[in-house]
């Protein structure tokens, strides 16, 4: 090859190199249009095809989309476009659907706000948990009348093996234990898992659940069961009761069917809110990120959790108790407790 | 990040380990040379399954080339890892980490082994894993694939003030292979999603394929080498690479990738 042959060969291999060079993102073809209409339909099209209750909530989606993009025109100001996006979201009765923005978050809280709220932080702090309590990692603990009483306040909080196994230690020799996870919102579905493997010696399938798997309104996963393993170090079998409300919600929705189902555990107060679906997440072509239910449980009734676990013995809050600084839930608990053989 | 997720990594590099103890066995008239490559790489992704919006970013990292030549054929098999943060035009951030090993056979039966038009073909096996920030569950996505396909290479060497210099051009197309990637809704792959299911099963089932007109991955790598007086080399080289791939969601990357390289003789 001549040296003019070489030259050129080497000057079209660096032509060729620096044409690929700064071709990484021109490559990619351009981000979607953020129009109010173009991000409207990405939000309807997405939950239509993922999310998981639209039958068992006898939901018209179709019907949904009629109603609210005709109310979008490509002036649709950010704020409008963000409302309307909002109230058609609502239609789902969701808590675990949520569309948030650089200014607002929106929501379904009707699942607790129209319930009394059955729990009183205050009342708790004051005169149950007091000065004296112990905060082990996130579970804060006091026993009173040989009874040990559990306050966990968010299942995002996480528990460690070594937590347990010390409360294992406080829970030896009392009458009962006490979980009270009222106006507990959820968290991680492992922590609830971690929590309730204290009070068994078995493996237990406490629910089963399905994904979806494709858009269409029957593509689910198969129904897998759901199971509780023992702990690995010492566990407590006596009786366990469960202190639930209005505002127990999905992490602690699962926690409360997984210990309903243990022979030796109860649930008292009014059942949990709800939110039988593991929420999933995305994002609209204008960078707002939303999410909704995207899984199915079931209990071993085959009944959906969605609902709200139900309780097995429904207290109220009496507020005469309240204002002289009892918690009638948690005397309550103590009582069948102290009663049980 | 899930147990099928921890594994698939290790799985990965034992076909490295596999691959290279291969075609390190024949010791006739061979040539043996190790690059030590340190990369940054301009990246841009879209994962439908995260969003429409597209992530760019810069990642780093590195690798090992293995070359082996001998009178007839050149084999060349590579390990790569990158890992960076890319972000979207909202500024929404996405951690993302990938690793390949990629394996050329060039033959020149009656042709210089290190200058002119070389034909071959390749192997890709290529994990990548994406961390969403503004995600709290699913929030990780994967996909891999391993992956067959032609490729070509072209080599210059040339004289300049006295000291041996070369070009190399190499490109490949993957055609034909096999995908794994998370599933419609869940970070596992989709025979992943029931727990209960014995492992092999579920792997199996996760399995897609890879073919023309459903997912594509090409690379194009252009780049120069000075031979340093010890017949050891230093490089500077430009990767590009192109990936696509249809599983529930479309997953595409479109990759620049600029590396320094030390090649020793062994």
């Amino acid at each position: 090859m001549s040296k003019m042959n070489r030259i050129i060969y080497g000057i079209l291999i660096v032509t060729q190199a620096l044409l690929m060079i700064g071709c990484e993102k021109q490559l990619l073809e351009k981000d979607p249009e953020a129009t109010p209409i173009a991000v409207f339909d990405y939000l309807w099209e997405d939950v239509n095809n993922r999310y998981s209750f639209f039958e068992e909530k006898s939901i018209d989606w179709e019907a949904t989309r009629e109603k609210y993009r005709s109310l979008i025109d490509e002036n649709t100001s950010d704020k409008a476009l963000f409302s309307i996006l909002s109230e058609m979201l609502f239609e789902l009765k969701d808590g675990h659907v949520n569309l948030t923005s650089s200014f607002d978050r929106s929501r379904n809280w009707d699942w607790f706000m129209e319930y009394p709220p059955n729990y009183n932080q205050n009342t708790i702090e004051r005169y149950y948990l007091g000065k004296k309590y112990r905060i082990t990692g996130t579970l804060n603990n006091i026993t009173i009348d040989s009874v040990l009483y559990v306050n966990y306040r968010s299942f995002s909080d996480k528990i460690s093996n070594n937590n347990l196994k010390e409360l294992m230690n406080y829970a030896e020799n009392t009458k009962g234990v006490i979980i009270d996870v009222r106006s507990n919102g959820g968290g991680s579905l492992s922590n609830a898992y971690r929590l309730a493997s204290c009070f068994t010696d078995s493996t237990v399938v406490f629910a089963k659940s399905r994904m979806k798997i494709g858009p269409g309104e029957d593509d689910f996963s198969e129904w897998d069961e759901m199971k509780i393993e023992p702990f690995n170090g010492k566990r407590f079998t006596g009786k366990v009761v469960v202190l639930i409300n209005r505002k127990s919600y999905s992490a602690t929705t699962f926690f409360s069917q997984m210990m309903k189902t243990l022979p030796n555990a109860v649930l008292m107060g009014d059942m949990t809110g709800g939110g039988g679906g593991v929420p999933a997440f995305g994002e609209l072509p204008n960078g707002w990120r939303y999410r909704f239910s995207a899984t199915q449980t079931i209990n071993l009734q085959g009944e959906h959790i969605e609902p709200g676990v139900k309780e097995d013995f429904y207290v109220m809050m009496n507020y005469e108790d309240e204002n002289k600084g009892k918690d009638t839930v948690i005397e309550s608990a103590k009582a069948y407790l102290l009663e049980a053989k | 990040m899930n147990n099928t997720m921890r594994q698939l990594p290790c799985f990965f590099v034992i076909i490295f380990l596999f691959l290279t103890f291969a075609f390190s066995q024949s010791r006739a008239q061979t040539i043996r040379q190790l690059a030590i490559d340190g990369a940054a790489r301009i990246a841009s992704e879209r994962d439908y399954g995260f969003s429409p919006l597209k992530y760019n970013g810069a990642e780093y990292g590195g690798g090992l080339t293995y070359f082996k030549q001998k009178s007839h054929k050149t084999n060349i098999v590579g390990i790569g890892f990158e890992t960076g943060k890319l972000s979207n035009q909202h500024q929404t951030g996405m951690q993302v980490y990938s690793g390949n090993i990629i394996t050329y056979t060039f033959y020149h039966a009656n042709k210089a082994a290190n200058s002119g038009l070389h034909w071959g073909w390749s192997n890709n096996n290529e994990f990548g894993l994406r961390d969403n920030e503004a995600i709290t569950n699913f929030n990780n996505r994967m996909d891999y694939f391993t992956s067959f396909g032609p490729a070509l290479r072209y080599q210059l060497p040339f004289e300049l003030f006295k000291r041996d210099f070369s070009f190399q051009t190499m490109a490949n197309i993957q055609l034909l292979g096999f995908t794994m990637l998370s599933s419609y809704v869940t970070s596992s792959p989709s025979g992943f999603v029931r727990e209960s299911q014995p492992f092999f099963k579920s792997f199996f089932s996760s399995l897609g394929v890879f073919y023309p007109g459903n997912s594509i991955n090409a690379g194009y790598k252009a780049g120069l080498s000075y031979k340093l007086k010890s017949e050891n080399m230093l490089a500077i080289n430009y990767e590009y690479n192109y990936l696509r791939l249809n599983g529930e969601h479309l997953l595409i990357k479109s990759r620049g990738k600029w590396s320094f390289s030390i090649i020793v003789r062994l």
